[in-house]
């Protein structure tokens, strides 16, 4: 197994270096292709990831690589990932925006699906004006619109 | 590093992408994906915010989305009561899924139909019965106490014998529900009402399906009623004639059962009471726990509150159309209501038609309204016939 010993270094936007075993740098599906694809340097860029997100994604794969190689016991390995996914997606929304589109860019199926969930289970019990102020979305219905809705949906505008 | 610009985006070379600040900002398809895992009752109170983002729960690409998430077959059981000389129990159970039957352009008709893989007879049908994934459970004795525990895989239409339980239960008192995955069954021992309390101490038992095993789950006071069970929001819900009780695993043994003071109503104020009620059904549709409630018709449980609330319509009064309901269970993110009529033409009927409604629900704020999407009569059944179970089990 010396090939899961080898040491890549990822770049931010910034130019910052992050050295990572193959075997996280793996679970970038992007990277992945590129060593598959005989790109054999020890040093892959990240343009459009700066070195914030990057950390963090790379914390993400670190950790689920280290869980996937215990052998026995998964039940409680599973659990303790869980728990590790929940603490490590409850961040602020930007962070969260930063961290699904860095996930979407790198091809890092597991970031993605925990990301999109957390966007869904947020968005999920909002009042469509506090929808508006977290996610920053600007309410492009005009006040007639407005009207229009709230009179076919009275049952929800009640006091 | 030729490779690297294969991958780049088509954009401006940017050293220091700005962070996005908001959801707008993100790619549709990445919003897309995000508006999947939301609950279709939601769907309505999302497409308020913005006409981009109703555009987006509107689209195609979304039913599309959340047609490749995983499916759920409604199965309804029926049981015939024979009558027979002797004095023993002769029932007959006869099994159908809902299913989508001749579809116009337009309209979507929807009938009873026989099980593809047809279920074998079996004398436990009637205890208290549950599914997980693509398994049902019947758990304890129908009429008659028993530790029996019997497993059906509805792809293969296999019944199996599992693991006893520890303490013999029967249905209807037996209250079974399903958390994360693992079976909880409270109460349903065999009552004797020697000391005449309502309460009494019972193990609950813990069944896991991945390691086909039970669990002693500690001692509850439990009612000795127990009419209709279901879980949501991690806890088991029990509704019968006079209350509402909650078993919480996560609570400490022995303070994990809490009995409501009342049927508390959430209109015209804390006080109001549904009073001289009856539960006829419950089920659950996308974590939400109803219940229909004779005379006062069908409510949902707010679970922020724990009061029963009752479903609107889209002017914000009640559904008048809800009239009856004998069975109801969750189809496609929707409330299916079920419920049988004898011809009132004929004078002694042999035969009764099954109807059903098919109603959609949206959520804002505190406030749930359903929209009935469809009825009609899905299959006419002998006159024997009554509703046993009506389960949503995964494809």
């Amino acid at each position: 197994m010396s090939e899961s010993n080898k040491k890549i270094s990822l770049i931010s936007s910034e130019g910052e270096a992050f050295e990572v075993s193959e075997a996280v740098a793996r679970e970038f599906e992007i990277v992945a292709h590129m060593l598959e694809d005989g790109c054999s340097g020890s040093s892959i860029p990240i343009t459009t990831v700066d070195s914030n997100i990057l950390g963090k994604v790379i914390e993400y794969c670190t950790k689920h690589v280290e869980v996937g190689n215990v052998e026995g016991n998964s039940e409680k390995a599973e659990k303790d990932l869980e728990e590790f996914d929940k603490r490590f997606i409850a961040v602020e929304m930007n962070t969260l925006f930063s961290l699904i589109l860095a996930a979407n860019y790198l091809n890092v199926k597991g970031l993605l699906n925990i990301g999109c969930q957390k966007v869904a289970d947020t968005i999920k019990d909002m009042k469509p004006e506090e929808v508006r102020s977290i996610f920053n979305i600007e309410n492009d219905y005009t006040p007639a619109e407005e009207e229009v809705v709230r009179k076919e949906n009275e049952w929800a505008f009640q006091p | 590093m030729s490779n690297s610009n294969a991958v780049e985006p088509p954009k401006k070379h940017i050293t220091h992408p700005p962070p996005p600040h908001s959801l707008s900002s993100l790619p549709d398809d990445i919003v897309l994906s995000c508006l999947a895992r939301v609950p279709r009752c939601y769907h309505l109170n999302i497409s308020w915010v913005s006409k981009h983002l109703k555009a987006l729960v509107r689209s195609p690409e979304l039913n599309l989305l959340r047609s490749t998430l995983p499916k759920r077959s409604l199965h309804v059981c029926f049981e015939e009561e024979e009558d027979h000389e002797d004095d023993e129990n002769h029932s007959s159970f006869h099994w159908f899924t809902i299913n989508e039957t001749s579809t116009t352009a337009r309209t979507m008709e929807y009938g009873l139909v026989p099980n593809p893989t047809p279920f074998p007879p079996h004398p436990k049908y009637g205890s208290s019965t549950v599914a997980v994934g693509s398994k049902m459970f019947f758990i304890g004795g129908s009429t008659e106490p028993s530790k029996d525990l019997w497993i059906l895989d509805t792809r293969s239409g296999n019944m199996t014998q599992g693991p006893s339980m520890t303490v013999a239960r029967k249905q209807p008192k037996a209250a079974v529900g399903v958390i994360d995955g693992k079976i909880y069954v409270i109460g349903g021992r065999d009552f004797s009402f020697s000391n005449g309390r309502f309460h009494e101490e019972v193990q609950v038992e813990v069944f896991d399906p991945e390691s086909e095993t039970w669990e002693l789950a500690g001692q509850e006071r439990v009612r000795k009623f127990s009419r209709c069970s279901a879980s949501v929001e991690g806890k088991v819900f029990m509704v019968e004639y006079t209350r509402t009780s909650v078993y919480n695993p996560r609570e400490g043994e022995g303070e994990r059962m809490v009995h409501m003071v009342s049927k508390t109503l959430a209109e015209g104020g804390r006080k109001d009471r549904l009073k001289n009620v009856t539960v006829g059904c419950v089920c659950v549709v996308e974590d939400v726990l109803f219940a229909f409630f004779n005379p006062t018709g069908l409510m949902w449980f707010d679970t922020k509150l724990y009061v029963w609330r009752k479903l609107v319509g889209r002017d914000g009064k009640e559904l008048p159309f809800i009239l009856r309901a004998d069975a109801m269970g969750e189809y496609e993110g929707r409330l299916v209501v079920l419920y049988m009529l004898a011809e009132k033409e004929v004078h002694n009927p042999v035969a009764k038609s099954v109807r059903c409604m098919f109603v959609s629900l949206d959520r804002a704020g505190d406030m749930i309204c359903g929209t009935i999407d469809w009825s009609g009569i899905v299959a006419t059944v002998p006159f024997l016939f009554r509703f046993l179970h009506c389960l949503a089990v995964s494809d």
